[in-house]
């Protein structure tokens, strides 16, 4: 390449200008001459040529002003026209002397002029082509159906269509929040947007349109990457699809000559996707007006719920006004509930903290409680004698313990995401499945530890598939069997002692007790003649290796059966209940401890040393008769604890220590419930009940076979804290 | 002198109501000889089986985009004089000049009026004549 040629372009180029039949740059003319100055600019950079390559590049804005209508086409051709032949002279500068002697300020300060300082910048959003010259009030349904194009059918198969391409998105959403970097998801989602906005602009559907506009903005910025796929991203997105699901319907319900229900606001979610634009932090929804007064004591649950529906009634009311004109509530109470709602939209008194960081404090808060506890303990401060030490020991202790209670409530988030997750996975489920189910929630502010949160998602998003997938029938089985054809699925969630209790119940066909019992009995599970409480043969599912569905799909058929979810609950040191009624439904009830971070553990003695059993893997505490106690030569040693005969594990021999006592009868034997089975574990003495804060024992103790962790004890020394599965197999191994 | 009304259109969209609006839209200005696909690639595969006079295509499709249909038909050598109107949301800056250098005939932002469409055919049309 060399300026030679370059000149030949561009005489190529002005040649073509000067062949064109008309006075005009039409569009498929615009789109050769840019595609040559493209060439052109190319090459010019490539020679350092920068007059050429500034001249040319004014004369492709210029261009691209035309095509856009931005600058007027005569105007237009008169600059290119001009531009041509300067360009042509600059090109003989360069030809014949490798510069040119000229300037083209002068001409490129009147291209300036022309197209609209900056150049470079600007991104032309041209929406003045809009037809439509009323404005209506953005965010609210234009609810008068008089300016609507008079074509019904059209509107008809707007609905339908974009219900179901709306109904799209949430499948997707699912798909992204597993993958956010996945930018055929984002596509996915973005593209229903842009087809209903796009309808909906032809329709004079000003509310959905602007919605609709609004959240594929803020989609093309996560796919530009000038936004982060954030669940708090995704769940605006869903509220926004939400929100236009509901507009829709609406409107379906206008056409069909039902009363519409109120207006829907839009302007909340408007505020949300700009803030969310910005870039800034996403705030929560907002609490309705309700919830915060039922908090403040004002208006009970079911007032509320009353008050609700009486506002539905036409014509539609707000909640306040309801409750003001029926004098259910003050002015005043409304008001200042109305004040503390907008607080919280407006509240930025959050930082976000990195989840390691809180780790770390908790932990550091666990060590002081214990550190304060040996000080507390400490003989040599006791015997001072000094009661000023005594009250200030004992102040240390108060404060220490309300530092560890609000560390620890630091990492509580409230269940609600997660029932958010789980209420779409039922949506997305049913709908694979053609089941027509409902999801219901209660207790979504329920907290929990942030740590918790996904430890336990695995196993409810079992249940939730087994609760579609087995426990609700088909719609016309429903009806046969005189039940509402939409079924319902209902998550609850509360605290319960140290426990967030989660209760996954269905309305469905239930468990059948018959068939779980034919089919333990072929798995020789049970025997044939076995007398078994319902709640026994309920839990009879819980078995490794059961299954009673006749088929299996691919939602919950996946070679796992609910073993494998007791097991993952009761790893998390939880528990798992089954209720049943046959033909009227299941319900799946799991506790689990509000936190990983502290144990409810029993100190035990064994010799000198000292382990922690958890809790919750005890059954009983005995000692035992001397009568109860067999041994046969060759054979494991049992007791007999009230019929049942079970193995006797020596904790002494299993860590090889010197113990008190060696005789069951003389000891104490602890009942621990592993997988599957029990044993008893031979303990010298119990020292009592502890929460302890449980303390990792680093990656090279990690793998040692029966303990899970360490505790530093109240009176400062350091005890195991035992896994009563690694204990089982461990004596079954010997 | 008036354009054709017999015209074979093609209109290419996956959101059928769009389709349905646009066939609405040309039959107040006189056109019923109308065609439609889904996406890019129904459209490439109407265009083989039957001559068409027209395409009238929105941007963003599944599958193939309005832009690389654009490019597919004019790099065909049976089908690249064939007249492009794209159909865009927005005249986004970026994608209207991807398409004026794709060679599209003319493009048309949503939403539009039976006149407007109208006046984009009668141009396309009559500069091809001339």
């Amino acid at each position: 390449m060399d300026y030679a040629e370059l000149r030949r372009e561009i005489d190529e180029m002005a040649s073509s200008f000067l062949f064109l039949e008309k006075k005009e740059i039409d569009i498929p003319t615009a789109g050769q001459f840019l595609n040559q100055i493209e060439t052109v600019t190319g090459h010019a950079e490539t020679l350092h040529a920068g007059e050429i390559n500034r001249l040319a590049g004014g004369l492709g804005q210029l261009l691209e002003k035309v095509v856009l209508d931005a600058v007027d086409a005569a105007v237009g051709f008169g600059l290119f026209e001009r531009g041509i032949v300067l360009l042509q002279s600059v090109a003989d500068g360069y030809c014949n002397a490798g510069r040119y002697d000229g300037s083209i300020d002068g001409f490129m300060g009147e291209l300036a002029g022309a197209i609209g300082i900056p150049l470079e910048t600007q991104r032309e959003e041209t929406e003045s082509a809009t037809p439509q010259a009323g404005s209506v009030p953005a965010g609210t349904v234009a609810a008068s159906g008089k300016d609507r194009v008079q074509d019904e059918s059209l509107l008809k198969d707007f609905i339908t269509e974009g219900l179901e391409y709306i109904g799209e998105i949430e499948v997707n959403i699912l798909n992204l929040e597993q993958e956010p970097d996945n930018k055929d998801y984002i596509n996915a989602i973005f593209r229903p947007f842009h087809s209903v906005k796009g309808v909906a602009s032809f329709l004079n559907l000003d509310g959905i349109r602007t919605l609709a506009h609004d959240l594929e903005t803020l989609l093309d910025k996560a796919r530009n990457e000038a936004l982060p796929v954030t669940p708090e991203l995704i769940d605006l997105i869903l509220d926004g699809s939400d929100t236009l699901k509901a507009m829709i319907g609406q409107l379906r319900d206008e056409m069909e000559g039902r009363e519409a229900t109120a207006v829907i606001d839009t302007s909340d979610i408007a505020r949300r996707i700009k803030l969310a634009e910005q870039g800034a932090d996403l705030p929560k929804q907002p609490k309705k007006l309700g919830t915060i007064l039922v908090e403040e004591g004002v208006i009970n649950e079911e007032e509320l719920e009353q008050a609700l529906e009486r506002s539905q009634i036409p014509p539609p009311r707000k909640l306040g006004q309801t409750l003001i004109s029926e004098g259910i509530a003050s002015p005043k109470d409304v008001s200042r509930a109305l004040r503390k709602q907008a607080q919280q939209v407006t509240d930025s008194n959050t930082i976000r903290v990195d989840i390691k960081k809180l780790d770390d404090l908790i932990d550091m808060v666990g060590e002081l409680v214990i550190t304060q506890s040996m000080i507390r303990q400490s003989e040599t401060l006791q015997s001072l004698g000094d009661r000023k030490i005594v009250r200030d020991i004992s102040q240390l202790a108060s404060i220490t313990s309300e530092l560890q209670r609000s560390s620890t409530v630091l990492r509580m988030i409230p269940i609600k995401q997660t029932f958010q997750r789980m209420s779409r996975l039922v949506r997305d489920l049913s709908k694979n499945s053609g089941k027509l189910v409902n999801v219901v929630t209660v207790g979504e502010d329920t907290e929990i530890d942030r740590n918790m949160v996904d430890e336990i998602y695995n196993p409810l998003v079992h249940m939730i598939r087994n609760a579609v997938d087995h426990g609700m029938e088909m719609p016309e089985d429903r009806i046969k069997a005189g039940k509402p054809e939409r079924g319902t699925i209902k998550l609850k969630a509360f605290h319960r002692g140290g426990n967030i209790v989660i209760e996954i119940s269905d309305d469905g066909r239930g468990l059948s007790r018959e068939k779980i019992r034919q089919k333990a009995i072929k798995n020789g599970l049970i025997g044939s003649t076995d007398a078994l409480t319902d709640q026994e043969v309920n839990r009879l599912i819980l078995l490794p290796g059961f299954s009673t569905a006749d088929k299996i799909t691919d939602i919950s058929g996946r070679g796992v059966g609910m073993d494998v979810v007791k097991q993952a609950v009761e790893k998390l040191r939880g528990k798992m209940d089954i209720q049943s009624t046959e033909g009227k439904g299941t319900t799946f009830v799991t506790g689990f401890p509000l936190t990983m971070a502290i144990i409810d553990g029993m100190i035990v003695k064994v010799g000198s040393e000292r382990y922690i059993l958890p809790t919750v893997a005890i059954r009983q505490l005995i000692r035992p008769d001397r009568a109860s106690y067999n041994c046969i030569v060759g054979e494991a040693e049992t007791i007999n604890v009230m019929g049942r005969l079970l193995p006797l594990v020596r904790l002494h021999k299993l860590f090889d220590i010197e113990p008190v006592n060696r005789n069951p009868w003389e000891a104490t034997l602890v009942v621990m419930e592993g997988e599957k089975r029990s044993k008893c574990l031979l303990v010298d003495e119990i020292l009592g009940k502890e929460e302890v804060v449980i303390k990792n024992l680093g990656e090279s103790l990690k793998r040692i076979k029966g303990v899970s962790g360490g505790a530093i004890l109240g009176d400062g020394n350091v005890g195991l804290i035992l896994d009563p599965e690694g204990l089982f197999e461990m004596a079954e191994a010997n | 002198m008036s354009v054709n009304k017999n015209l074979k259109i093609l209109i290419v969209d996956d959101f059928a109501t769009m389709r349905k609006v646009i066939r609405n839209l040309l039959k107040q200005g006189g056109f019923e000889n109308v065609v439609e696909a889904e996406d890019g690639v129904a459209a490439l595969k109407v265009l083989k089986s039957q001559p068409v006079d027209f395409i009238i295509s929105d941007w963003n499709m599944p599958n193939m985009s309005g832009l690389e249909l654009l490019k597919a038909v004019r790099s065909d050598d049976e089908l690249k004089a064939l007249p492009f109107l794209m159909v865009t949301a927005e005249a986004l800056k970026d994608n209207v000049v991807a398409a004026v250098k794709a060679g599209v005939s003319n493009y048309i932002v949503k939403p539009f009026t039976a006149e407007v469409l109208n006046e984009k055919i009668e141009k396309i049309v009559k500069s091809l004549a001339a």
